[in-house]
């Protein structure tokens, strides 16, 4: 039996599934073919609806795959067979060579001496690559890779180039390593997340793409957007380099077309608008986007929507007939505009295509060496009888992500987890990495620090005086040793700086080097096996931050590097060892909620081997699916459905609680304990919410008092009890659905035609009256062409109003205007059936798990892109229609992602616990529990009333962001790592000389740091003024680390975070930088009080792509430093507090 | 609220009859409306017809059956560019079916199916006078036995004066090229294509089961037309698997690849090709007539703005050649602007419709430099006279 899943493809779903996968306790193999992991996700800029830096919030996960002792990947690799059996399964993989060792510093200089320019596939072919090069900034793995088609050293080889070689300061390019090497690996169960191509819009020649430069797809448009794409975020026209004036969007290009892909690629509608606001918001302000049916389906999509339109985008319905060049070299696309039968020839400067969704290029050879099948539509084949997409042909080998069907982003992470739930039960042992056992050194309480600054080659050394630095550092107290070394992060040198740790009896280490976002574990490895504490390590990052963009003053970047490492000495004087934590958990797993959700969530907690207890109110399991007859588009009788799903149950050994409820629920992750309403008391660790929903009730045209109007559900009930004797039906879609804040119900389009088409073919007169069809699920768009050519027909009326206001019933006949004709039509009816949405489920167990709704009473998850299955509560996660309205198949899939993500930590019985959470000084502490509201994870409990009590912080559910010592008013939190008296001390050693030339710059880990980061790898030039602070959220500063600065003389203080938006927040704690723009309005109106104008305290929110932006900004804050320093001269500067709502 | 205007009632009665004359052919449309914007009535008047709203219409079992449904010359062009891949002239023939029930009919039409009925063609000529045209050719009646092909005049080049040089032309090109070949002679069958393309499909089906037993009968199966209509209803609209029916374009086109066709004399001409809709998008045969005209010494070929796939319809299809286009209308005078920004000698095409349309048109201009030919009549002229003789 083997002890390893094998992941194929390293697009978010895969990295979902690797993770999952890792964290419970697997070893995972993770074959990915192009050089880096990442997939589609890395190279988008923004993602819908909320407007996330796609980079930001996918590189920290991509790294954690690097990083995890668990993960093994292989990149440039492909899977070439596959034999035996689940548990036991043989795979042979083929890797090519990167041709460079991992020695690779990523310095860049290779790519700087290759000759070879060729078209950068990572950025859709508009910008250019070498042949030595790395995808993307943020590749992982992080050594470059040479393309040897298109390498000048490619054999035979007669007269080699070899520039590459001459130049890599660590001697990592070896052209002598194997082209390829086989390697065989036993694998209990694979998860195939190959991801998907697009259709090559050359395909449809009459939408110009290929012949006029400025038609675009998708893919290269968000390139442009990009700030880190080709043009630097600034959508010009790739013709003449103009800015377009009218930008046209377009879509369905190829998709729902008998001709190339029949069925709806999903998200495309949903990226479209994105593009549209991204383009108004780039201030192009004439956007139109054309479209037959707008697919907004998800949660929150149609409130996007009508944003984008309020915003003043266009939204049209129709499709070009011809997009094609004219004289005056802009772009003149004609149409029928359809709502009015207007025709339309209207020049554009830029058309934006949004192309169909295909498999990806060699499924079918890899399903093929996989052993599985592949449907019609050339998409994965789910197994039979089953209502996931996850299952495949060949037991043991699952799906997950597009390669099952297009999907978006959210529903591919979902499945990614649920996979890997599926995948783990294939297993028999779990392996949780062990750190080396190394006697600790003694006698850290005094410190004797060690500081080591690298060269980076000539990265760091080319420009600062590293010697220069070294011996700066060595004049500062208790440094008692320091060095400077070619590369300190080479396997060697790594040994070097063990031994003189050992030698010189260090115990606080400093490495000014590269950034810690990349380079800290490997550090922290160097101080694990010196045994010394690995949080007594400090890395201050001269290369990305100082050396790479102040090339041309080596003076004043010596002069900073030194401040810098002064910082960094003066922090880690302060530095105290930490130990991570390992709370207990209860192995034990309890599902709320017997519907399918539900009964598939405990199917699968159990099936991994946990005791698994689901709760059900009702006296019996199945929830709605138990009044359903027919299932679309997969064809499956619900009923055999449930019985499958039962035995399931009775097989894996849940415990089935009928008649009971949730009475209360209290604790944390890894101990939650519960009293059902049958009196028992469960003691669990984890708890997944799969409560439903319920279906609308409506009072609309006469529903209750008419007895020929009834509901869908209805209407299945009597389906299943046999036929009707009503000739003529008639749906009205969307009773409940699309009004005010309740968006799109999901399942209700496919469904309704399943019923429709079934009617058809019983002989009825069949009339559907809707807003639009949003048959966007696998096959269900082939189930609405299969329905109209049946003779179903479609009556589309105005989306914008409700569709009582639409649509009169007077008992015989529907009477509504049918936009397409154009004219109030009267349909023949005998019975009405009314489609209704879905609504949330009431119940308190929400509350009483502090779990918060969204703004359509839906349980929020954790985050709409990564972590659909998650809450903000750890421990606690969401399966079905509890999050928001789905179908059958998306239900669970969601269940099983969040069995995968349940199981992950009930399998090792234990939670390990970063150190830096919150630590209460209880003698400090004032009982004014102001904390306690402010915390993003409701992690602080009040041990008594305000005032008398104190607080108590829960470590399992704190996630270490440090809003609350922010908060505290009486230094009675603190955040280990980032405590206030080493914020503080940074602060001084900056503003140690000339502190008035000097902007202080606080950053956050997770995007304003890696926006610095990220300017430093492209090489932005700006000033050398900026001292940067890190903390792990921008939340954690406090007013008094603001008012030291000034106090200080400091010349100018930015504060920066993750970008927050109307929409959103990329904020990695739970909207804490919310807080941050509060406190800092109220910061701002303090210090111009004092004198400080409002520029020389400034607050930017820069994402992690946004590296031009960063150094913009720095170089805008050197002019404020600059003409701060001869006085503090007065008046508000835009730009500021103003930005959060860009 | 809109002032309250009367509801029209959906016909469920109306929709079955229509969704069965057109084989359900409305029903898949989602009403993108790329038909409509694609149609080339739009570059002849400013409001084209909305062919997405007439199928609408259909759809709701209201068909809306007016003058619109006569507009369709079945060129295809929104048939290819339709993600439905609705078959859109089936759905204007049925609407025009709709219209002969209601005796709604333009003048004129009714004789020409009269002429099919008493004359056996739609030309109004008398049945005796059929093989006039080949008088002196000593063209062999069929023989099963002897012949390679059926060569298959068709009403037109039967009758038409200016056609009848297209239909001799070819007869010295299938001689140049030693094809044996026979004709049906003065019992040669109507193929109907007016009946069906004026959406009277009763009609048609009659005139069709006739036809094909008469053919059958004769021990007929490998038909060449002179005409692409011919060739389309014998290959579309006839019962598949009997007949092996070739427009004489891609007939000859492979006799040139076998080296049948002496294409040797030199013809030092600029010409432009238009590309018939029935043997262009419908059949997607672009490259047979260019392969026969690259095949010509010296012969330089220029192509018009819009070519092949997004060829222009002269306006002569659908059985727009039974009615009157008036001037300003025709898309044939669009299409002889273009032929002649190409500054061409001659402007070929290979179906005598179109010949027709684009000849009428260029009367109309005051250029006269250029002129109407048919591929085979232009063929004969690369062929060495000993070969004609012969």
């Amino acid at each position: 039996m083997s002890d390893t899943i094998l992941v194929i493809g390293g697009g978010i779903a895969g990295i979902q599934a690797s993770l999952d996968a890792a964290h419970a306790g697997a070893r995972v193999v993770l074959v990915e073919r192009e050089p880096t992991i990442g997939g589609v996700m890395a190279v988008l800029d923004k993602n819908f609806p909320t407007l996330d830096c796609s980079i930001c919030i996918e590189a920290p996960k991509m790294s954690e795959v690097g990083l995890h002792p668990n993960i093994e990947i292989l990149s440039q690799a492909e899977l070439e067979s596959l034999e035996g059996e689940p548990g036991s399964f043989l795979a042979r993989i083929r890797q090519r060579s990167r041709f460079i060792h991992e020695e690779c510093t990523r310095c860049g200089d290779c790519t700087q001496a290759c000759p070879v320019v060729l078209p950068n596939e990572f950025e859709s072919g508009m910008a250019v690559r070498r042949a030595i090069y790395s995808p993307i900034p943020q590749s992982v793995p992080g050594t470059y890779t040479i393309d040897p088609k298109h390498c000048l050293n490619d054999p035979p080889n007669y007269l080699p180039c070899d520039r590459c070689v001459q130049v890599c300061p660590p001697k990592a390019i070896d052209f002598l390593m194997p082209p390829e090497r086989t390697v065989e690996r036993s694998v209990a169960a694979v998860i195939l997340a190959a991801g998907y191509g697009t259709l090559d819009p050359r395909r449809l020649p009459q939408f110009g793409y290929g012949t006029h430069p400025d038609v675009l797809t998708g893919f290269e448009f968000e390139r442009l957007l990009n700030s880190a794409g080709p043009t630097g975020g600034e959508i010009v026209r790739p013709s003449d380099g103009r800015h377009p004036e009218r930008l046209l969007i377009v879509m369905c290009v190829g998709s729902r077309d008998q001709r190339f892909v029949r069925s709806c690629s999903r998200f495309c509608c949903m990226y479209s608008i994105k593009h549209a606001y991204q383009a108004l918001d780039h201030g192009i302000e004439d956007v139109t986007v054309l479209a037959m049916d707008v697919r907004a389906y998800g949660k929150g999509f149609d409130g996007f929507w009508r944003r984008t339109e309020e915003a003043g985008a266009r939204f049209l319905r129709g499709r070009p007939a011809r997009i094609g060049a004219c004289d005056d070299s802009r772009i003149h696309v004609r149409f029928e505009e359809t709502t009015s039968g207007r025709m339309v020839e209207e020049p554009f400067d830029l058309v934006v295509l949004a192309t169909a969704v295909t498999p990806p290029s060699g499924l079918p050879d890899l399903a093929g060496r996989l052993g599985i099948e592949l449907d019609d539509d050339g998409f994965v084949r789910p197994a039979p009888g089953q209502e996931s997409l996850v299952e495949t042909t060949r037991p043991g080998v699952y799906a997950a992500g597009c390669v099952a069907g297009a999907k978006d982003i959210p529903d591919s992470v979902s499945e990614g987890s649920g996979a890997t739930a599926m995948a783990l039960r294939h297993l028999r042992r779990r392996h949780w990495p062990v750190p080396p056992k190394i006697p600790p050194i003694e006698g850290i309480e005094t410190p004797r620090i060690g500081v080591f600054v690298c060269h980076c080659g000539s990265n760091i050394a080319g420009v600062v005086d590293v010697e220069q630095v070294a011996d700066a550092a060595r004049t500062l107290p208790g440094v008692v040793h320091t060095a400077h070394q070619m590369f300190s992060c080479a396997g060697n040198t790594q040994a070097e700086i063990e031994a003189a740790i050992r030698e010189h009896r260090i115990n606080r280490v400093v490495i000014a080097a590269c950034s810690p976002k990349t380079h800290e574990s490997i550090f922290r490895g160097v101080m694990v096996r010196s045994g010394l504490n690995p949080f007594l390590l400090e890395m201050s990052n001269i290369r990305n931050l100082d050396s790479w963009v102040h090339k041309a003053d080596h003076d004043a970047a010596t002069a900073k590097a030194i401040d810098m490492v002064r910082m960094a000495i003066e922090k880690a004087r302060r530095l105290e060892p930490l130990e991570t934590s390992d709370l207990p958990v209860r192995q034990v797993a309890l599902v709320v909620g017997g519907g399918i959700a539900g009964m598939s969530s405990a199917a699968a907690l159990a099936g991994q081997g946990y005791e698994t207890h689901l709760v059900e109110r009702r006296s019996e399991l199945g929830g709605l699916l138990r009044s359903l007859d027919h299932l679309a588009p997969a064809d499956v009788r619900a009923q055999d459905l449930l019985s499958a799903k039962r035995k399931q149950l009775v097989a894996s050994g849940v415990r089935v609680h009928l008649n009971s409820e949730v009475e209360a629920i209290g604790g944390v992750v890894g101990n939650f304990h519960t009293t059902l309403t049958n009196g028992q008391n469960l003691q669990v660790g984890t708890v997944v919410i799969a409560t439903g929903s319920s279906p609308y009730e409506p009072f609309e045209f006469g529903y209750g008092r008419d007895s020929r109007v009834i509901t869908n559900l209805d209407l299945e009930a009597r389906l299943s009890h046999g036929g009707l004797p009503e000739d003529r039906v008639t749906f009205v879609a969307c009773v409940g659905s699309r009004q005010a804040t309740q968006g799109c119900s999901r399942y209700c389009c496919t469904s309704m035609i399943s019923q429709a088409l079934r009617l058809r073919r019983m002989g009825k007169t069949v009339n559907v009256v809707c807003k639009e069809i949003r048959t966007y699920g696998r096959q269900s768009e082939e189930l609405y062409d299969e329905a109209m050519r049946s003779g179903v027909r479609f009556l589309r009326v105005h989306p914008d109003l409700p569709m009582e206001q639409t649509a009169s019933f007077d008992g015989g006949h529907v009477e509504v205007e049918d936009v397409l004709l154009g004219a109030r039509v009267s349909i023949e009816t005998d019975l009405l059936v009314l489609v209704v949405g879905l609504r949330p489920a009431e119940g308190g167990l929400a509350d009483q798990l502090k779990l918060s709704q969204s703004e359509d009473g839906f349980l929020m998850e954790l985050h709409p892109k990564l972590g659909p299955a998650e809450t903000a509560v750890q421990g606690v996660y969401l399966a079905g229609a509890a999050q928001g309205a789905k179908d059958v198949r998306e239900s669970t899939a969601q269940a099983l992602a969040a069995a995968g993500k349940a199981g992950a930590v009930l399998a090792r019985g234990v939670i390990e616990k970063e150190p830096l959470t919150a630590k209460v000084i209880e003698d400090l502490c004032e009982g004014c529990m102001r904390c306690v509201k402010v915390c993003p994870f409701g992690a602080i409990e009040a041990t008594g009333p305000v005032k008398e009590g104190k607080v108590r912080i829960l470590q399992a559910a704190c996630m270490g962001c440090g809003t609350c010592a922010a908060e505290c008013n009486f230094h009675a939190i603190e955040m280990p790592y980032f405590t206030r008296d080493q914020i503080l001390a940074q602060i001084d050693a900056a503003l140690d000389e000339r502190p008035g030339e000097k902007c202080i710059v606080f950053a956050c880990n997770w995007c304003s740091y890696a926006g610095a980061d990220l300017a430093g790898i492209e090489k932005r030039q700006y000033p050398t003024s900026a001292r940067v602070i890190r903390t792990m959220c921008s939340a954690r500063l406090e007013q008094e680390f603001v008012e030291r600065a000034f106090e200080r003389g400091a010349g100018a203080v930015l504060v920066t975070g993750c970008r927050l938006t109307d929409t959103g927040s990329d904020c990695h704690y739970n909207y804490a930088n919310r807080l941050t723009l509060k406190r800092f309005q109220y910061w701002q109106r303090r210090m111009e009080r004092k004198g400080i104008a409002a520029e020389r305290l400034q607050l930017r929110w820069i994402s992690a792509a946004e590296g031009k932006e960063y150094a913009e900004k720095m170089t805008e804050m050197d002019e404020v430093v600059r003409a701060a320093r001869p006085m503090g001269s007065a008046g508000a500067v835009a730009g500021n507090a103003s930005e959060a709502s860009t | 609220m809109e002032a309250r205007i009367e509801a029209v009632p959906l016909d469920d009665e109306a929709w079955d009859r229509f969704a069965k004359r057109t084989g359900g052919a409305a029903a898949a449309c989602f009403q993108c409306g790329v038909c409509t914007a694609t149609c080339p009535w739009g570059l002849v008047r400013e409001t084209p017809p909305s062919v997405r709203h007439l199928i609408r219409a259909a759809q709701l079992g209201r068909p809306n059956a007016n003058e619109a449904a006569w507009l369709c010359t079945a060129c295809g062009e929104c048939e290819q560019a339709c993600p439905r891949q609705v078959p859109i002239a089936e759905v204007f023939r049925g609407l025009r079916g709709l219209l002969w029930e209601r005796r709604e009919v333009p003048e004129g039409l009714p004789s020409v199916l009269w002429s099919m009925h008493w004359n056996r063609n739609p030309w109004s000529q008398p049945p005796s006078q059929r093989m006039r045209w080949a008088e002196g050719l000593d063209l062999p009646p069929f023989d099963p036995q002897a012949h390679e092909i059926v060569l298959y005049i068709g009403c037109t080049a039967s009758y038409e004066p200016r056609a009848q040089k297209v239909a001799r032309a070819v007869i010295r090109l299938l001689r140049a090229a030693n094809v044996a070949f026979g004709v049906l002679g003065e019992t040669e069958p109507c193929c109907g294509e007016a009946a069906l393309s004026l959406g009277h499909r009763a009609y048609f089906e009659d005139i069709s089961r006739t036809t094909a037993a008469t053919l059958a009968e004769r021990g007929v199966r490998r038909l060449v037309t002179i005409s692409p209509h011919a060739f389309d209803v014998f290959r579309h609209h006839y019962p598949p698997g009997v007949l092996e029916t070739t427009h004489y374009v891609a007939y000859l086109a492979t006799l040139a690849q076998e080296g049948r066709l002496p294409l040797e004399r030199a013809l030092p001409k600029r010409i432009t090709y238009h590309d018939p809709c029935l043997l262009g998008r419908k059949d997607q045969s672009y490259d047979a007539p260019r392969s026969l005209l690259e095949a010509i010494p010296e012969l330089s070929l220029v192509e018009m703005e819009h070519h092949r796939e997004n060829a222009l319809c002269c306006g002569g299809g659908g059985g727009r050649m039974w009615m009157e286009t008036p001037r300003g209308e025709r898309f044939a005078d669009v299409r002889i602007q273009e032929a002649l920004a190409t500054d061409s000698d001659f402007v070929v095409t290979a179906c005598p419709f179109c010949i027709v349309m684009l000849e009428d048109s260029l009367r109309g201009m005051a250029d006269q430099r250029m002129k109407v030919v048919d591929l085979g009549e232009l063929l004969t002229l690369a062929i060495p006279d000993e070969a004609i003789l012969a």
